[in-house]
């Protein structure tokens, strides 16, 4: 078997991700660029007497490195140096589709153009040319339906047919009598210290367009100097005759260049038939100033309930389960240690990472019928005004939304994001967006502690997350992503109809890599935990505990010994490492007025938000549903009104749980801005939670 | 007469002059298909005013109005 590596390059929405799909099936590999949150697909098929390698790169409207996805991109095309490039374009708009041809022809490297979405061609009554394009181009050119998967066999062929072919005589673009003079006097002027690994004319290219790129790899070349001078004469030179940046000429003669193929190759077929812009008629109603904010809630509640709700039906039968094999492996395994470990940390380990799985699929999949339809642009336009406040992309609102109800999915949602920027900036961000796990706890302790207002306090903690969320987006743009220079201008892609393949393929690739990626994080960190609080064994109890044993020895009752297996397991935690961490760290609680017995349930409650109530009850010897005793004995041990505010505003805002975390990790690929979630999250959390504690005493 | 993009009334179509930006951005709008002596026929306002809906080359984008205004046009028609 001969190898061959081809790489897709094509704009966003032309279908080139439906082609890679279409080529690789499940054969696909998605991991990510090195340092930067972009996706990097690979794919493979054998096809006759090769094997072939797909990596589809970013999508993009020129290789000019002005975003991260260009860069990777282009340096993939030049440094990397594919056997092929196959560039798909959207058939129906040449015009722009094909500026990025025009560079890749600057590149030197072979390619076949791939004129996609032929059907919609059809429709618009238009007829291309394909082997006069050829001709004009000196390259394959195929045309494809993918979405309905037509052409990939011609397609395939001419792949092979170019891979067994010698290089042959190349197309270039005629940039016209000075720019070609320039060209060609840059390559003269660099023959012989011309880096190898580039083609000499696309390097003068660059040189012209004054690519700081280029201009920087050089400084390593050695020849920084004399290269520099050659180009600042031609730029200079050519901006004399011109009155213009050369840049702007070249992009100039590029149009030029299209143009002209395009006069030669597309015919408008004469049709009497005038046929309705379906996009413009959806778009007249979907973005209508007055429906497009309740068709848009209207989605979104649907996205929530579905997620939720639905995910939630799920999730309590996988609970549900888990507890019945916890239950099974109770009665049949001896008692001990090991016991233990299986029930309380693996098995539970295990479900709770099962039970984010159903939300995770169900969300993935609404995201990818939202993002192939075509309405999550349309999303990004109309939110776009707020959101731009905040400092982020119309498309963040999707993302901060969902972590309204979990972190996990609004975080891995933020994905839809192009610029990596707002994508992290999304990202860290996320977490003060109060989950629903956050929710039983504030149900417990603001039920207790504000009776007829807890609903408010709980609203006014929502409230409050979503201020901290604004305020951190703003101090990160300010002081970390000062990178301005991405504008907000995007597509807003014509409506169609999402492929299944497509739909499954996204929908198995994020809930795979959940299950992969955070799987294991979560559930290291369960067993850890677990531990923690296992160890060491308390063998001795109190003796309040032999008191309350001498009384059963005498009166036996239920009622007393679910007490004294209560004080046990209280007195068990509080003598285990996690009960002792808790009682070193008490200091550092106290300016916020709570005690060791919070500090521990805080720390539980890593593992899920949720834990801190159980965790609570269990060290406060009381059952989750009895808050009238819970109450006493926590303000006994001095939890006051406002402690308990500032124990709820901490909650809201400490470290995200160890899903969220690992999602972090995963979504910004950084393990420096992982860390900076957790340690900013403590920290705004002690600060604010410390605010209202000590303001709350002067005011009380 | 000479107007800038975000001055353009929804249905009106005119010529690109020339993109005064310096930055990058100016680059991506011409190779997102802005170019000078093109067509831009403007759709319309985001709900909330900003951004704006254009139509070039065949196929629609959106930019923010700050974007916008270094966009040159001339020969206003209105066309729908």
């Amino acid at each position: 078997m001969k190898k061959a590596r081809i790489a897709l390059v094509g704009n966003p929405n032309c279908g080139k991700t439906t082609l890679f799909n279409l080529l690789t099936g499940s054969r696909q590999h998605v991991g990510n660029w090195p340092g930067v949150t972009v996706e990097k697909k690979e794919g493979s098929l054998s096809y006759e007497d090769y094997d072939i390698e797909f990596i589809d790169l970013p999508g993009t409207y020129s290789l000019s490195p002005n975003s991260i996805e260009e860069k990777i991109t282009r340096n993939f095309i030049v440094d990397e140096k594919p056997d092929i490039v196959l560039n798909v374009i959207d058939g129906t708009t040449l015009e722009r589709s094909m500026y990025l041809t025009t560079q890749i022809i600057d590149t030197g490297v072979p390619f076949i153009l791939a004129v996609n979405m032929y059907d919609e061609v059809m429709n618009k009554g238009l007829d291309i040319d394909l082997a006069k394009m050829e001709i004009l181009l000196k390259a394959p050119v195929v045309m494809l339906i993918a979405s309905r998967e037509e052409g990939a066999v011609p397609l395939l062929k001419a792949i092979i047919k170019t891979l067994g072919e010698h290089p042959s005589k190349k197309i270039m673009v005629n940039y016209g009598e000075e720019i070609e003079q320039a060209i060609s006097d840059i390559m003269c002027s660099l023959a012989g210290s011309l880096p190898e690994l580039y083609d000499p004319r696309w390097l003068a290219i660059q040189m012209i367009q004054q690519d700081r790129d280029i201009i920087e790899s050089s400084h390593k070349n050695g020849r920084f100097e004399a290269w520099e001078a050659i180009a600042e004469k031609h730029v200079a030179g050519l901006r004399a005759v011109y009155k213009e940046d050369p840049d702007d000429i070249l992009s100039e003669k590029r149009y030029g260049f299209i143009l002209g193929i395009i006069r030669e190759c597309v015919r408008v077929r004469k049709t009497t038939l005038h046929k309705i812009d379906i996009t413009e008629a959806i778009d007249t109603v979907l973005l209508n100033k007055y429906l497009s904010f309740p068709i848009f809630a209207l989605i979104l509640w649907l996205t929530f309930q579905m997620t939720f709700l639905a995910g939630g039906f799920f999730s309590y039968w996988i609970t549900r389960g888990t507890m019945m094999l916890s239950t099974f492996i109770h009665q049949m395994m001896p008692s001990g240690m090991l016991k233990d470990l299986m029930t309380d940390g693996i098995i539970s380990g295990v479900g709770s990472v099962l039970a984010f799985l159903p939300q995770i699929i169900i969300l993935f999949l609404i995201v990818a019928i939202l993002e192939d339809s075509g309405y999550m642009a349309r999303v990004a336009f109309i939110m776009d005004r707020m959101m731009h406040l905040l400092g982020v992309h119309g498309k963040s609102f999707i993302s901060l939304f969902m972590g309204v109800g979990c972190n996990v999915p609004g975080i891995m949602a933020a994905r839809t994001l192009e610029n990596d920027d707002d994508r992290k900036v999304t990202v860290l961000i996320n977490p003060f967006m109060s989950c629903s796990a956050r929710l039983p706890i504030y149900i417990l302790i603001a039920g207790m502690f504000f009776g007829k207002a807890a609903g408010t306090v709980i609203f006014s903690l929502y409230f409050l997350g979503i201020l901290v969320a604004i305020g951190t987006a703003k101090f990160l743009k300010i002081f970390f992503f000062r990178n301005k220079s991405v504008p907000f201008v995007m597509e807003l892609p014509p409506y169609r109809t999402p492929t299944l393949k497509s739909l499954l393929i996204h929908m198995w690739e994020r809930s795979s890599q959940f299950l992969q990626k955070m799987g294991g994080v979560i559930l290291v960190g369960s067993i850890l935990i677990w531990v923690l609080g296992y160890f060491p064994r308390t063998t001795a109890f109190s003796d309040r505990v032999s008191d309350m044993e001498r009384v059963a020895a005498v009166t036996p009752s239920v009622a007393l010994y679910d007490k004294i297996d209560a004080a046990k397991s209280a007195e068990q935690i509080e003598n285990s490492y996690i009960g002792s961490i808790g009682k070193w760290i008490e200091p550092f609680f106290k300016p916020l007025g709570f005690g060791w017995k919070e500090g521990v349930a805080l720390m539980t409650g890593v593992i899920g938000k949720e834990i801190v109530v159980s965790t609570i009850s269990v060290l406060y010897e009381t059952g989750e549903n009895n808050s009238s005793v819970l109450r006493s004995k926590m303000t006994a041990e001095g939890m006051t009104v406002t402690s308990a505010l500032g124990f709820l505003v901490f909650v809201l805002l400490y470290i995200p749980c160890l899903a969220t975390i690992s999602a972090v990790l995963r979504e910004t690929n950084s393990i420096k801005w992982t860390i900076f979630s957790v340690f900013y999250g403590i920290g705004i959390g002690y600060l604010l939670g410390f605010a209202v504690n000590y303001f709350g005493k002067l005011l009380y | 007469m000479e107007k800038r993009l975000f001055e353009l009334m929804p249905g009106e179509e005119a010529v690109i002059v020339k993109i005064e930006d310096k930055s990058v951005f100016r680059k991506r709008l011409m190779e997102m298909g802005l170019r000078k002596g093109g067509k831009v026929l403007m759709r319309r306002d985001a709900p909330m005013g900003d951004p704006m809906e254009i139509n070039v080359m065949g196929y629609n984008i959106t930019l923010r109005k700050s974007e916008a205004k270094f966009v040159i046009i001339d020969n206003i028609n209105k066309i729908a």
